[in-house]
């Protein structure tokens, strides 16, 4: 039962890694069929990096402060986020290797592949990276790495939408595109408060998301409650107190949320089985046929497609406002 | 004599008196423990995360007898919390509770070593294997309104007991020391091959998790009926065997000498036990402890008769996973905690208690 210990351990980073899923499609088909904010299957030609910018004083995600003397020629990213957001500043020339769970944009999917839950030190200083973007050091890669002078960004998982601006912000500095970041930011911002502002949250809705079949949630403080926050919506988890609660049926039945967003289709979770669930008829959200599928990848991914996950959801929660 | 039967034989060697004052205790200790049961049972029933009146959970339970009807007032979430989520869950919980003391002590039993519990020959770790394999192949649902996962976990500990069955096999015998042994290596290679595919999984992993650390969130009328038709039996066969349990707890050499098939009992026995013992595993996960902590408590504090420790491990392993289950869904609502958690956390400092104030030197 050793092995118990050592999983538990794993999970808050394994929920996260849900986003990360290999699948990019699943979910119901978007409400709206208007051009996506960023889109996986566009190009995202590389920019020149501003080389005046360098050497450059970074203070990376986790506190750490560290100088980049040039503008980095090699970036790898263990990231499917932070993989974006490179990208989406025009950093794709640089990039040369990205995690296995790091499939958009295209472009990412098809450089040199490293694995982000149990990378090998030997396998990322081959790639002779300038720059290595990490989410999560599983027992001190970032200290060995840096023993051997490479340069390690240590990003963890922001937990709100702010939280991702800051570290495009970073990542801009780190990469010599800090006004292409500047700009990503502000029409990510403007694009945000586009979907909010038509909102009438005073009949905001409540709302259970969930991660998987046996009913861990996403509660405050998480990447994902922050988005149904900045929507107005009321989730059921909220007195829980714990980012990712495992909550029992009987007080999601009790609490009767009126949709039910389901981010577990791999599981083979549907409308349809979580009807069936014993004592789940009886919620709104079932009564009302208010269950959506989501794919994972975009609501729990920070990065610029957070703006697609908040048109996504803020389409299910608000239906009538944007039809 | 060898050196290792003698401590033995403070138990079996008791004076006849003893085994009637014994036989004349059972009842009292049955009823104290049926109304622990009931205790457990009653709480379970009405206490959770949300608050309902007792004369409200008592209502909707009469209002399933036939020809009792129930009258508006009591709302349709209160009715289906309770007939739907509670009632089950606590009848899964007290099913897997009963399987996994009972199997435990009979394989205490058969392999006449304290350290074994019904995972010892490979049922959890072969479940978590299985149900890991479900969770990280895109294959989804669904038979009869059971999902993939119980199924998957069911098969896994069914296929690990086969092989190390087999791997143990001799001739027509299995020495308990190779069953054991092999037993143990396969349960590392299983945790291995779980270990790696969790760490590649990355969706979904928290089910993984769930099945490991063990819960009763999802229980549903279909989770009882379908671990039932193998807890009965295991029920039914170890209960009748309690004699015999002692006499194999002696020695084989011994048994064999009282005209006893050895082997074939042996087969007999582990066989109803690992059944229901994976069929506990698929419903309610790999909980750890339950199946060792309950039959030694009682053996601790009411002796190592095999007739009077089944039935009670019945009775008591039900009363103490439907309170541990009570425990995990209620201290830190409307959250759940892994009700392996809550065994380990209340039920091994109750055990030590009792193993320090017992200061038996062989009591088994």
């Amino acid at each position: 039962m050793r092995i118990v210990f050592f999983l538990a351990g794993l999970v808050a980073v394994l929920v996260f890694a849900a986003a990360c899923s290999d699948d990019d499609g699943g979910g119901d088909p978007p409400p709206a069929e208007s051009q996506k904010f960023f889109d996986c299957t566009e190009a995202f030609p590389g920019s020149e990096p501003d080389a005046s910018a360098f050497p450059a004083e970074v203070t990376d995600g986790s506190g750490r402060s560290l100088t980049i003397e040039a503008a980095p020629q090699a970036i790898a990213s263990l990231s499917a986020g932070h993989t974006e957001i490179l990208y989406a500043i025009g950093a794709a020339d640089a990039m040369t290797a990205v995690d296995n769970t790091s499939d958009c944009p295209v472009a990412a999917s098809l450089l040199e592949h490293v694995d982000a839950f149990s990378p090998s030190v030997e396998s990322i200083v081959a790639l002779e990276a300038d720059v290595v973007v990490l989410f999560f050091d599983p027992g001190d890669l970032v200290q060995s790495l840096a023993v051997l002078g490479v340069n390690v960004l240590m990003m963890p998982s922001p937990s709100t939408i702010e939280g991702v601006y800051e570290q495009i912000e970073v990542l801009g500095d780190a990469t010599g595109h800090a006004a292409e970041a500047d700009t990503l930011i502000a029409s990510m911002r403007g694009a945000v408060s586009e979907v909010t502002n038509g909102l009438d949250e005073s009949d905001a809705p409540t709302f259970f998301h969930e991660l998987d079949n046996t009913y861990f949630t996403a509660g405050p403080g998480s990447f994902i409650a922050d988005l149904y926050d900045e929507l107005g919506a009321e989730n059921i988890a909220e007195s829980t107190g714990q980012s990712f609660p495992q909550m029992s049926a009987e007080a999601i039945i009790a609490a009767d949320p009126q949709v039910i967003i389901l981010a577990d289709e791999d599981a083979g979770e549907s409308a349809d089985t979580v009807a069936e669930r014993p004592g789940w008829g009886v919620i709104a959200a079932v009564q009302d046929g208010r269950l959506h599928v989501v794919s994972p990848d975009i609501v729990s991914r920070p990065g610029p497609r957070l703006v697609e996950a908040l048109e996504t959801l803020a389409g299910y929660l608000y239906p009538e406002v944007l039809n | 004599m060898t050196r290792r039967r003698e401590p033995l034989e403070l138990t079996t060697a008791a004076p006849e008196a003893l085994i009637a004052g014994l036989r004349s205790a059972l009842w009292p200790r049955l009823l104290l423990s049926c109304l622990a049961l009931a205790v457990a049972f009653v709480l379970g029933l009405v206490l959770g995360p949300t608050t309902i009146a007792p004369e409200e959970t008592v209502r909707v339970l009469l209002s399933h007898l036939p020809g009792v009807g129930i009258s508006d007032d009591v709302s349709l979430a209160t009715r289906t919390i309770v007939w739907d989520v509670r009632l089950p869950r606590v009848i899964l919980a007290g099913t897997v509770g009963a399987t996994l003391a009972l199997t435990g002590a009979a394989y205490q039993g058969v392999f006449r070593n304290p350290l074994a519990d019904p995972y010892l020959i490979g049922v959890a770790t072969g479940a978590a294997l299985g149900a890991t394999i479900v969770v990280v192949s895109d294959v989804s649902y669904a038979w009869g309104g059971l999902s993939l996962l119980p199924l998957a976990a069911f098969a896994g500990a069914i296929t690990s007991v086969v092989v190390v069955y087999g791997v143990a096999r001799v001739g027509n015998t299995v020495p308990t020391t190779s069953l054991i042994l092999a037993g143990v290596a396969l349960a590392s290679l299983s945790t291995a091959i779980t270990s790696y595919l969790m760490l590649r999984e990355t969706t979904n992993a928290t089910a993984i998790l769930t099945v490991i650390l063990g819960g009763f969130n999802t229980a549903s009328w279909t989770k009882v009926f379908w671990v039932l038709p193998y807890a009965v039996p295991a029920g039914v066969v170890i209960l009748a065997h309690g004699r015999i349990l002692n006499v194999l707890s002696l020695d084989e050499e011994q048994a064999r000498f009282l005209g006893l098939d050895v082997e074939r009992t042996k087969l007999l026995i582990l066989g109803v036990a690992s059944l229901a013992a994976a069929a506990a595993v698929s419903v309610g996960g790999t909980i750890g402890f339950v199946g060792l902590i309950v039959p030694h408590a009682i053996r601790l504090v009411w002796g190592p008769d095999n007739r009077y420790l089944l039935p009670l491990c019945i009775v008591l392993g039900a009363a103490f996973l439907i309170g541990a289950d009570l425990i995990a869904r209620t201290a830190d609502s409307p959250s759940e905690i892994p009700v392996g958690i809550i065994t380990a956390f209340f039920g091994v400092p109750f055990f030590l208690y009792l193993l320090r104030r017992a200061r038996l030197g062989a009591y088994f």
